[in-house]
């Protein structure tokens, strides 16, 4: 009994830490998703509270709007906040990645975590609406640097979930290899012929995908934009370009399965 | 029936030249016709009510079983589509090679279909990471 005590723990503890795994990423969701319906209510009050001051122009009506400006900044930076929150998450979860690549957007993560944070110091210190639109546009004028960081780590925990199946598709390549040369004298001549004209299609279809994901990575770290719409354009030029190399994939697993079905029948 | 005396002609003596009758003088009675001999009548007793509402019914039924019958023996028609009843593809029966049951063409099988299936599954676009899109400049009047 004492010899699988130490196990037990082993398991319990990697089933807890699978557990926290999993609940720090949905957890990361849910509070981005409290987060967002709180900005949500924040950003209808300043808008109502501004729309008043700019009717009457009474002193009240512009210390609401201040008061509703500040909590409203307040909550836009601690949305932002909880999204980079999410995504360094999904890094963290992310099997594809290879550590410096994660090491590397979470870093960028991590610096846009700090700028939010010294935004949100300021709002305090905030005495009147000018003082209120200088502390947004700092954030406005940092916004596009943000939004491309921000978007980079989207691609790459895409490019890492594509990564993590090419890894079984090299896996699933290998073992078809060593199946095959294992039988090579009980398969017919023909058949042989066919199987390795089959896997030189497989091995076809993973180069493919390979020059494509390294087009990817390079478009994304030369995403420049200078403005939101044609940041929106790349990144769209990216996400279809990942569709491609996901279909790639695709097909040479298709293929796979058909040289599993030769291999499976005689006739 | 009631015998009826029919008037004879008797036989009358030669009239004489000078004693010839009078047109007045002769009594000549037009002919009774003869009344036609009654039809012999059968029986009139009423038809009782109730038979011809029976008969009636038996020949409504009859009439209606003949008009039903042809949609009750119809057997309802399906659409079909005529190309596509060919006759059936004999499937081939293929032999399974030694291969098939070795343990690293299992594991082989398995870890394809698997990765078939994730592959397919995966969406590209999480929609749980979709950025927030917001609305940045206060817009006060300076």
């Amino acid at each position: 009994m004492r010899k699988f005590l130490p196990w037990v723990f082993v398991l319990l503890f990697t089933f807890l830490g699978v557990t926290v795994v999993r609940a720090s990423s949905t957890q990361a969701y849910q509070d981005y998703l409290y987060q967002f319906n709180t900005y949500r209510s924040t950003y209808n009050e300043f808008k109502i509270a501004k729309n008043e001051y700019e009717k009457f122009q009474t002193l009240t009506s512009q210390t609401t709007a201040l008061d509703k400006t500040k909590v409203m900044l307040g909550a836009r930076n601690t949305l932002l906040q909880s999204y980079l929150t999410l995504l360094n998450e999904k890094l963290n979860e992310n099997t594809g990645l290879a550590p410096s690549e994660k090491n590397l957007y979470q870093s960028l993560i991590a610096n846009e975590i700090t700028f939010l944070d010294s935004q949100t110091q300021l709002i305090p210190s905030v005495g009147s609406l000018g003082d209120a639109q200088s502390v947004s546009s700092k954030l406005e004028s940092h916004y596009s640097i943000l939004q491309i960081s921000v978007r980079q780590a989207i691609i790459a925990i895409s490019m890492g979930d594509l990564a993590s199946f090419a890894a079984s598709y090299d896996t699933a390549t290998h073992d078809a290899l060593s199946l095959i040369n294992a039988n090579r004298s009980i398969l017919s001549s023909d058949k042989q012929s066919v199987i390795d004209r089959w896997m030189l299609q497989v091995a076809n279809k993973r180069s493919i995908y390979q020059q494509k994901v390294d087009a990817i990575q390079s478009a994304s770290t030369q995403l420049k934009a200078t403005s939101a719409d044609e940041l929106e354009r790349q990144v769209a030029k990216i996400q279809k370009d990942i569709g491609e190399a996901k279909q790639y994939l695709s097909e040479g697993s298709a293929f796979l399965g058909e040289l599993a079905n030769a291999l499976r029948y005689d006739n | 029936m009631s015998e009826q005396q029919v008037p004879s002609i008797q036989p009358q003596e030669p009239i004489a030249q000078g004693n010839a009758p009078q047109v007045s003088d002769v009594q000549t009675e037009p002919p009774v016709p003869e009344p036609a001999p009654p039809i012999p009548q059968p029986d009139k007793r009423p038809v009782p009510v109730w038979l011809i509402g029976l008969v009636a019914i038996v020949l409504g039924s009859a009439v209606l079983f003949a008009i039903t019958q042809p949609l009750r023996t119809a057997k309802p028609v399906t659409p079909s589509d005529k190309t596509n009843q060919t006759a059936p593809t004999p499937t081939p029966i293929r032999n399974l090679s030694t291969i098939a049951t070795q343990s690293a063409f299992v594991t082989f099988d398995q870890s394809v279909a698997s990765l078939s299936g994730v592959i397919r599954a995966y969406n590209i676009q999480d929609p749980s990471l979709s950025p927030p899109v917001l609305s940045l400049p206060l817009g006060f009047a300076q």
